[in-house]
């Protein structure tokens, strides 16, 4: 029997993959030929580790058995497809979004055809604003990666190797390596070339096959597309071709890479962890420099500062002035952590935004990547025409009925506030008769995201979650979630309508919309 | 042969008054350095390194430190330190070191003692160990990063420099800026320092508001040090025409660093703000932003611009009558400058104002709860601390106060209504009187609530009995500190061995001394009696309503329970027994207790400040657990918690810094 994913014909089923913490969707659109349907497929990869947090188990030690494996779960999209994709979409270059497509031997996606890719403007290679990015992006994680050699030389006790796991989260998302890879020779002999490492491999693996067949396209908010087999219009929401939406910093934070050729750009946080140790320059005067590292007993650095390892003074009932606790010879790497976190934010808001409109129901299937803030509010710049009406964000997230929850459903992904308000949030989505039927679904293995990440990550931030069962009267698939929770305001036929085009799987949901009318 | 002259009792040193940014533009060219007189240190050593101070110039990521200034030179002596530079690292010792004493002595004449910092507390074996703290270290040129921090686990601020990449017109790009150089990030973080050495569990995030509460503290005592300036006020008061409403350099903190970062702007600014249109606009007070504002330092903006329009109602109506002297009666000022008369009378009217807003700011730290404070409290504090001090007063400044903070939304969760005699936090006797009302048969007055009463505080006195300790202001502080510390033992004990009358004082202070229908999520001791935390005993001055000053002890008491994410979890915990939950940690802790005000002279107890509920209150607990899970509102226009970096992190403060400046969002 084939194991083809067969949609309605009059609609689309939406296969959520349970891979782990990560995005990999396959859309299955109907075309004319019930046996062929349009195959989408976006975005494959998850945190590792995170695939073994996702089905309770009793008797397993760590509450949960093993989850599918990555290449099982691609090797289930080439049965699902016949190996063959139609389009494939990758929202943006994080490894929970594209490590399950290259590996170095036999890559996961080897076996797979794919017609045409589509990517977002920021990886268009002739485009002057996305090369800036993209060379400001290499410059910063080569400079982050300097600073973290840095500090696994310096931080030998537990706050700064919390602090290094913490900075290995960042960088494991920006470059696809796992974090046990960092510290090796291999890592830094091949991946020093970060243009190699396993996010940029997987573009191209996918960029390759594309362009052997139909073509890459680069999206640009405001594009229109159609999938013409199944007359489904795309509308492209974001990113914003706006640098300071893009990194979103409250205000502005580019100080720590500053890209211009100002003689201060040498005092900041990188380039002195790009510098060795007897090289780096101080902002100050050398008549005004003082060693730290050597000092005779009564002059002041060996008084008020110390150099012993050994707190003489601990069991006295005052501290000592040269006490070791308080020294901060590696303080300053810790900036490299807020400045990953920006990045890594940056990179976020480089996430293609789809808004698939279906042809006769005027439904919409939301994707939102991992969009955070300064990308959602930079939606309503773009408008579009149909026919002589003017098509708006407002109009079509109106007129959503299914909402990929962005980045995992955490802090500042999803924006709430009222439909009166200039800015799209929760309200202004599925309005009207689309209420009924709006349903969200949320990339998170919760478990794995609370104990393995410190300080824990909220995915999803209860907050939002409740918002979005409130709004969608229990209609929310979360990866780690084998059952739904009905609102109980919610009468119960409309429930069993909405389980009854839901299937629950061990390695997928099943998710099917019909092009009806409401 | 030595000269018989006293030393002097201050020492000039000068400042840029905010920042170097001052400098730059011509209108505030002229005042963009003053001369601070900060108390005379007889033993300041090079660094500077005084009593409560030591600056120690590392930058570890410029591979060397900076020689330490001498303040003793004659050279220096003679022209009052060093003049502002930005290439002379020890002039940034200098200054940090002059506006970190200036603080401190703002603290210390407000609070009538010396300040201490935090304790260093750490663990040998089993056993927590408390350590005497004498100096707070200030490291100017800690970090490359555009942020500045108090580090409680370091007892150090540690400031940071950064170029700046702004391409509007205030700043050259590539102007390197340090946060040393701030006036007012200096005043936040020494405040965030001192706060630190007066609760020692003060930060600890049970509710939206502790945070907020800290930044906002911060903030208010840099703002408030402003008007201690002649100089500025006079200049700013001219500029403003002595209308304080409008924009001014007084009510904006952090000008250069704003500006540096791409604000446009001061940092943060009590009053207003830049609109979409780029242009300065005041903030008018609104009940409702505060329950959808949840992130620290913008909900911490809050309770700044509520205390600093206190300030304007007060500043408003004392100076009513300069401006109807000034135009005839109309009230209207002509068009131009105002005379410099006038500008010298409002400027005193202004500073003394604000000085009596800062003094009750800070006095009010002395009455708040021992953890999980609120604005609400604050306000209680702030009210509560200023009858006690000024009883013979009216009270238009309290009034203000409570007004201000009304038209902010700020009101305390505990009380029905906001008369100044309900917010003032209850006295013992009111307490005293309560419980024995609520006994069955007691008539209030009557022979035996007499006697019950009296035997209440002979059994306080029994405390006092030989423990008197013999101290003053004068005192060296680590001495204080010795004769201190034992005390909070003793008060230990004098809670756990006792007759009867030991329940009563357990109810009256809100805390729950026997196990048996106990959760047993309590933390206990092996007896299965919940245990209790004395932090801090420490003296603090009164006023009495005849004038006179003394002084009276407060003491602060935790207990401290297990709490669950999970609430059935929590509820299954509950009901085991003590023993079984011995090893276990819990997911986060739940604290309540009291803050009490005594006068060891009368054995009186003056104020008893409770948490909402006692240790077993299983509805508080629950609001701290949807708190501390991250299941509270809204923000601006992102859903938030409001918790900022600190979920699950109860207990290591070294894993981040709390008192940072600026904070990244977590993921």
């Amino acid at each position: 029997m084939s194991k083809l994913l067969i949609p309605p014909t009059d609609g689309v089923t939406v296969r959520m993959y349970r891979q782990g913490h990560g995005d990999c969707f396959l859309l299955a659109f109907a075309t004319d030929n019930p046996a062929k349907p349009y195959y989408v497929l976006i975005d494959c990869g998850l945190k590792p580790g995170s695939q073994d947090f996702i089905h309770p188990s009793p008797t397993a030690e760590t509450g949960f058995r093993k989850g599918p494996k990555i290449e099982e779960i691609v090797k289930h999209i080439g049965d699902s497809t016949g190996n063959h994709l139609d389009l494939m979409i990758v929202t943006h270059e994080h490894q929970d979004h594209l490590n399950g497509i290259w590996k170095k031997t036999k890559p996961y996606f080897q076996n797979l055809a794919i017609d045409k890719a589509w990517f977002a403007w920021t990886e268009d290679p002739d485009d002057e604003l996305a090369n800036t990015l993209r060379q400001r992006h290499k410059d910063q994680l080569l400079g982050l990666l300097e600073a973290r050699k840095q500090l696994v030389a310096l931080a030998a006790d537990d706050d700064g190797l919390r602090r290094l796991n913490r900075l290995d989260s960042l960088l494991e998302l920006e470059t696809g390596s796992e974090k046990a890879a960092f510290g090796t020779e291999d890592f830094f002999a091949a991946d020093k070339d970060i243009t190699r490492s396993v996010n940029k491999q997987g573009l191209k693996l996918i960029k390759d096959k594309a362009a052997a067949h139909g073509g890459i396209e680069y999206l640009m908010p405001g594009d229109e597309r159609e999938i013409a087999a199944s007359r489904t219009k795309v509308y492209v929401f974001g990113p914003p071709r706006d640098e300071d939406l893009l990194t979103d910093e409250d205000p502005r934070g580019t100080e720590a890479f500053p890209d211009d050729d100002s003689p201060a750009n040498g005092f900041s946080m990188l380039a002195a962890a790009n510098t060795a140790p007897g090289d780096r320059k101080s902002p100050f005067d050398a008549r005004f420099h003082l060693s730290f590292s050597d000092s005779k007993p009564g002059q002041f650095v060996a008084d008020y500062y110390g150099h012993d390892e050994s707190d003489e003074q601990a069991d006295k009932a005052e501290v000592a002035a040269d006490a070791p606790w308080r020294r901060i010879d590696h303080e300053w790497l810790y900036s490299a952590e807020s400045l990953a976190l920006q990045l890594n934010t940056g990179i976020n808001n480089t996430s293609l935004v789809l808004a698939f409109e279906l042809p006769r129901s005027g439904k919409v299937l939301l994707f939102a990547g991992d969009a955070q803030r300064g990308n959602w509010i930079s939606w309503p710049q773009n408008t579009w025409r149909s026919g002589d009406e003017e098509v708006t964000v407002r109009e079509l997230l109106g007129r959503t009925v299914l909402y990929k929850v962005a980045h995992h459903c955490s802090h500042n992904a999803t924006l709430a506030g009222q439909t009166a308000d200039e800015y799209p949030n929760l309200s202004w989505m599925a309005t009207g008769k689309y209420a009924s039927e709006f349903t969200a679904m949320i990339t998170a293995v919760n478990k794995w995201a609370l104990t393995k990440n410190n300080p824990p990550w909220r995915h999803p931030l209860p907050s939002i979650r409740r918002a979005l069962e409130e709004k969608t009267s229990g209609r929310i698939f979360q990866t780690d979630q084998a059952a739904f929770t009905r609102k109980a305001t919610l009468p119960a036929p409309a429930w069993d309508a909405f389980l009854s085009r839901a299937t629950v799987e061990e390695m997928y949901f099943d998710y099917v919309i019909h092009d009806t009318a409401l | 042969m030595p000269y018989l002259v006293d030393p002097p009792a201050s020492r000039r040193l000068r400042i840029f008054t905010f920042d170097p940014s001052l400098a730059t533009v011509l209108e505030t060219s002229s005042i963009n350095q003053i001369v601070l007189s900060i108390p005379w240190e007889k033993g300041l050593l090079q660094g500077p390194v005084g009593e409560y101070i030591e600056v120690v110039d590392y930058d570890p990521a410029s591979g060397t430190g900076y020689a330490p200034v001498d303040l003793n030179d004659p050279n220096l002596l003679a022209r009052d330190g060093l003049l502002p530079s930005e290439s002379n690292p020890q002039f940034h010792q200098q200054m940090v070191y002059a506006v970190a004493m200036t603080t401190i002595s703002h603290f210390e004449r407000a609070l009538g003692r010396v300040a201490f910092w935090g304790d260093r507390r750490f663990k040998v074996g089993n056993e927590y160990r408390n350590q005497f703290v004498r100096r707070l270290r200030i490291y100017p040129h800690a970090i490359r990063d555009r942020n500045a921090y108090y580090s409680p686990a370091k007892k150090a601020i540690l400031f940071g420099y950064f170029p700046a990449t702004s391409r509007d017109r205030h700043t050259m790009p590539g102007t390197l800026v340090y946060t040393c150089l701030s006036h007012d990030i200096i005043a936040h973080e020494v405040t965030h320092a001192l706060l630190d050495g007066v609760h020692p569990r003060f930060n600890e995030p049970s509710n939206p508001d502790v945070h907020a509460f800290h930044e906002a503290f911060a903030d208010i005592v840099a703002l408030f040090q402003h008007f201690s300036y002649p100089v500025v006020l006079e200049s700013q008061i001219s500029k403003t025409r002595g209308n304080l409403e409008s924009e001014s350099l007084l009510s904006q903190l952090a000008q250069q660093f704003g500006q540096a970062t791409g604000r446009g702007t001061a940092l943060r600014d009590a009053l207003g703000g830049l609109n979409k249109a780029g242009k300065w606009e005041a903030r008018q007070p609104d009940p409702l932003v505060l329950q959808k504002t949840m992130s620290p330092h913008d909900r911490g903006s809050i309770l700044v611009a509520a205390v600093f329009r206190a300030f304007l109602l007060i500043y408003r109506s004392r100076t009513a009558d300069l401006f109807r002297i000034a135009t005839g009666g109309s009230g209207a000022l002509p068009e131009g400058e105002i005379h410099p008369d006038l500008t010298r009378r409002l400027s005193r009217e202004a500073a003394a104002c604000a000085d009596r807003v800062l003094q009750m700011c800070i006095r009010a730290i002395d009455y708040c709860p021992p953890v999980d404070i609120t604005f609400g409290d604050f306000l209680r504090a702030i009210v509560t601390a200023d009858i006690d001090y000024m009883p013979e007063e009216e009270g238009s400044f309290r009034i203000v106060f409570i007004e201000s903070f009304r038209e902010w939304g700020i009101y305390p969760r505990s009380v029905t209504n906001l008369g100044i005699e309900t917010l003032a936090w209850p006295t013992g006797d009111d307490l005293m009187e309560n419980l024995l009302a609520s006994r069955q048969g007691v008539v209030r007055g009557d022979d035996f609530s007499k006697s019950e009463m009296a035997g209440q505080k002979l059994y306080l006195k029994s405390f006092f009995t030989g423990n008197a300790v013999e101290w003053n202001l004068e005192s060296d502080r680590f001495e204080v500190w010795k004769s201190l510390d034992p005390l909070r033992f003793k008060w230990w004990k004098w809670l756990y061995e006792g007759d009867h009358y030991k329940n009563d004082y357990a109810m009256i202070f809100g805390l729950v001394l026997d196990g048996s229908n106990t959760p047993a999520t309590v933390y206990r001791d092996e007896h299965g009696n919940p245990t209790v935390e004395v932090h801090a005993v420490r003296p603090t001055i009164r006023r009495t309503s005849r004038g006179s000053i003394y002084t009276a002890y407060i003491v602060e008491i935790t207990q401290r329970r297990r709490g669950y994410f999970d609430a059935e979890e929590q509820k299954r915990k509950d009901a085991l027994t003590f023993e079984q939950l011995k090893a276990d940690r819990g997911d986060f802790i739940f604290r309540s207790g009291c803050t009490i005000l005594i006068d060891p002279a009368t054995q009186e107890i003056l104020r008893v400040i409770r948490t909402c509920g006692t240790i077993t209150d299983n509805a508080e607990l629950e609001r701290v657990r949807k708190f501390k899970a991250g299941e509270l509102a809204v923000n601006g226009n992102a859903f938030d918690s409001g918790l900022a970096l600190s979920l699950g992190i109860t207990s290591n403060s070294l894993q981040n810094e709390p008192f940072a400046l600026l904070h990244s969002d977590p993921l």
